[in-house]
This record gives C-alpha cells, structure tokens and sequence, in this order.
C-alpha cells in the first residue's frame, strides 16, 4: 500500500450527444439562444429577437457556438463559430447539416438543461465531433 | 319494469298511465343472418354502412365504400407484412449480423417531387408542390443516408441531393416574389424610411413604385408586382435582392409587415444566388423559414398543412413522427431499418420457456 495522499485524477465533466460532424475543437463558449422564441440567456435575460439578431452578428470569431436550436438567422455566427453544440436536435437537423457543410465539429442533443446547468458564456470547453462528446474544461 | 305507485293492466301487465313520458320496451329482433354464411347464396358480401344491409360484391360499390374497402385491405397488407418481416428478423437474428443485414429492403425508387408538370406561366411556380410530404422524404432520406449502419446510405443521399436539385429553384424563384410582393408594403407607408438611401436604392424604390401599382393606380398591389418581376429582377439582378434585405432589416416597420423575418429570407435567398451554400443546405434552410404570421410558404396553393409539426419534429430528432408523413415506400424501408439496426444493436437469443415456481411465478433462468 502506497502511504500519503493519493492523487486524483481530475476528469473533465463529459456532457454526451449525437455526433453530428466530426472534429475537435477547443474554444469559449457564446449562448446565442437556447428558446425558439426570442431566447433566454440562461442567468441573464430574456431576448427579443432583435437583441438575439445583435447578439448573433457580435459572435466572436472562434468560439463555439451554443444554442437550444438553430434556425436560419443563425447561419452568418454559424460561420464564425469553431464548432456548434445544441442542446435539443438529430442527425438531420439544422445544425448537423450545415456543420457537415461548413466541416465544423458538431454535437447536437447534448439536453438543454444540462447546457444551460454547466455552460455559461466564457466556459473552456473540448468538442470530440467524432464521439459526439463536449467536455468542460473550466469555467 | 313496473313504476312504483301505477295501476298495472291485467293483461300486458303494463302500466296503464306513463308519468314520465314513453316507456321504451327493449324490442326483441331476431339476429340477421350474414348472406355469406348462407350456402343458398354463392358469393361473398359486404355491409353496407349506410344501408345497414348486406350486398354481393359483384354489385357496384358506393365509391366511399370501395375506398374504405381498400384502405382496410391496404392496412391488412401493411400488418401482414410487418409480421412477415418480424418474423424473418428473429430467424436472421439468429443467424448472426450478416444474415440480418442481408435482409434489409432495397432502397425505394426515388420519385420526383408530386407537382403537376406545367408551371404557373404568370409565376413560373409549379403550383401543386405538397410541402410536407417532401419535408418528410428529405429529412427521412438524409436520416437513412446519414447513418453509418445502412448499407444503401449512398443511394439515399443520391436521392436527397436530387430532391434538393428539384426544390431549390421552386423556393428561390417562390422566395424572390414573395419577398418583392412583401416590399411593397413599404411603399405603402408601413415602414419608416431606413436612414441612409443611397442613389441606386432610391432609384430602385422608384422603379418599384411603378410595378407595385395596380390597374387602376389607386394601390400597391401583389398580383401586379409578381406580373412585372421578371424584368424588373432581370434589370437589378442579385442587387435587387440585396436592396430587399437592406429595406426589410434597416426600415422601421409596423405590424406584422417585413421585418426581420422578411429579411432572414431575403438573406438566405441572396446567399443561395451568391452560390455560397448548397442546394442541400439551401433546401434545409428554406423549409424553417417563417415571416411574421406563420411558415413563409402560405402565399400560393402548395400543400403546408402539419408542416410546421414535421419540422419540428425533425429538429427535436424524432424522426419515428416524421416518417408518419413521408412517403409510403420510404416510410416501410426507414421503419424496417429501424427493426434491423435494432437488432443488430441488441445480440438475439433463442427463445426458451420462462420457468415457474410452485405459486405460478415466472423464476430466473
């Protein structure tokens, strides 16, 4: 038996969806909407489709793109985005086929409410496309 | 039955006054024997639900009785077949993966989109376009063709992207008028003026004032915009379409008019025009788009009952749903792949009895 403190091992916190594109991917996270209308931030507030609009053309170039679902509007902060994770979604949704268009890693499905539990805007996280996995790094 | 407190007639034994209206006696009617039990009769018969009476087959049927009759044989098919297929599922499952894999139906042929042929010479839309059901065949052929389990899922991606050749140009051309037919409104006092007008927007504007007008020169009217699209679009060119996003995202509008639902469509289109996405992409991105009411599609007769559901449905992945509207053929082969991948999922055992124990309880193997 090996005396003292044992190390552990910190794992990354694993939320686990359907694999849409595969990739991987490091970057912040930017809610862009997690409602259908307007959205709600979660912890913020609530959007009316303009202050949406105006949050989609801020995306920062790079960062991944979280969001209950995607629509059409959201397609110009698709582009920008380093990879996409949605919280509701399949194989054929909006998001999948554009992410498989664009070759952006994307997870779809992961749940809406573990999203907006554990991941805020900022939030370091590690999209596996491939596994269909997003891992929280910090935040 | 007797009522408490009435005389009762010495020979019916029924009361002789009723209080309380009619008293209904059950009436006894000997059971009807079907015609086709009888052997004195040689063909078969069916019920008839309106005259409650018996008829042989060989007489004309009513045309809603033949379509019940049909539509009863065809579920009685369909039940049939799904059983025959269950059944050969569990004899392949036994047999490993590959004897389950080699039973998965051929893809079905792809059918073009059901539009009648000529399209409308005022629009150049082909009018009968049924909306939802092509919304189910795509999202069920991209489902199918985007799994890495099917062994057909290159054929059915060769049918997607088909299909999507055959919408796009339906939903830009569809888009494009809509988009001029909902402009016209500004003209019409319902948006303030965007803040900066350039020179070719103001000239735009002008030009469109004089297409928008009606016969008589009174209103701006949509029928008249669509009837003069074509050379207006041919003279601007992708530039028109950019004007209309500029006007539908930077005039202030009132109401359910333009806005930024108009201009989500009028960006879409340009980017397809741009040849910046895909007519697969496109054809996806179309289908979600709405304007300020309802889906965007509502301005000509294409079929969109329970089209907004089926999208829904698609983009919350319960595809079991949408294949309910898609086609029959693609529907049974996506329904039977399912069983099948199932059951490649989940290792089959043979069947064996459940034992049980001496108070009739079914016991652990």
């Amino acid at each position: 038996m090996i005396e003292g403190k044992s190390e552990e091992i910190q794992q990354p916190m694993k939320l686990v969806g359907i694999a849409a594109c595969a990739g991987d991917v490091e970057g912040p996270a930017y809610w862009v909407s997690s409602g259908s209308r307007g959205g709600l931030i979660p912890g913020q507030f609530l959007l009316s489709p303009a202050q949406r609009a105006t949050k989609a053309k801020d995306f920062p170039r790079g960062a991944v793109l979280i969001s209950a679902m995607t629509s059409p509007d959201l397609l110009p902060a698709m582009r920008k985005a380093s990879a996409i994770v949605t919280g509701l979604g399949g194989r054929t949704c909006h998001a999948a086929i554009v992410s498989r268009e664009l070759r952006i890693p994307c997870v779809v499905g992961v749940g809406r409410g573990a999203l907006e539990q554990f991941v805020k805007d900022g939030t370091m996280l590690r999209v596996k496309g491939a596994e269909g996995l997003v891992e929280i790094l910090e935040g | 039955m007797q009522l408490i407190g009435e005389e009762l007639d010495f020979e019916t034994g029924l009361p002789t006054k009723l209080k309380f209206g009619h008293l209904i006696m059950p009436k006894l009617v000997a059971p009807v024997p079907e015609p086709a039990d009888d052997p004195s009769h040689g063909g078969t018969y069916y019920h008839c639900t309106f005259c409650k009476g018996w008829h042989p087959k060989s007489a004309e049927m009513p045309a809603k009785e033949q379509e019940e009759a049909d539509a009863s044989e065809a579920s009685e098919k369909v039940t049939r077949k799904a059983a025959l297929d269950d059944k050969k599922l569990q004899e392949a499952a036994l047999r490993g993966p590959g004897a389950i894999l080699s039973i998965v139906n051929d893809p079905p042929n792809y059918v073009p989109p059901t539009w009648v042929k000529t399209p409308d010479p005022a629009t150049g839309i082909k009018p009968d376009l049924q909306l939802t059901l092509e919304a189910a065949n795509f999202y069920i052929r991209l489902d199918m063709a985007l799994d890495p389990l099917y062994p057909y899922a290159g054929e059915m991606m060769r049918q997607a992207e088909l299909q999507a050749c055959e919408l796009a140009p339906q939903f830009a051309r569809y888009l494009e008028l809509a988009c001029l037919g909902e402009a016209r409104y500004y003209l019409g006092g319902h948006a303030k003026g965007a803040s900066y007008l350039s020179k070719g927007l103001t000239k735009f504007l002008a030009d469109f004032r004089k297409i928008a007008k009606s016969k008589s020169g009174e209103t701006n009217d949509r029928g008249s915009v669509w009837g003069h699209a074509d050379p207006f679009l041919a003279k601007y060119g992708r530039q028109a379409i950019l004007y209309l996003v500029y006007i539908f995202c930077k005039g202030s509008w009132t109401g359910s008019f333009g806005g930024p639902k108009w201009g989500n469509c009028a960006k879409l289109l340009l980017e397809y025009r741009r040849k910046r996405l895909s007519d697969l992409v496109f054809v996806d991105q179309a289908f979600g788009l709405q304007h300020n009411g309802s889906i965007v599609y509502d301005k000509m007769t294409w079929k969109i009952e329970n089209l907004l559901p089926v999208l829904n449905w698609n983009q919350r992945g319960h595809m079991q749903e949408v294949s309910n509207y898609a086609r029959f053929e693609l529907m049974d082969s996506w329904r039977m792949w399912q069983k099948v991948r199932r059951a490649l999922m989940i290792p089959a055992k043979p069947w064996q009895p459940r034992l049980r124990d001496s108070y009739g309880r079914f016991t652990k193997a």
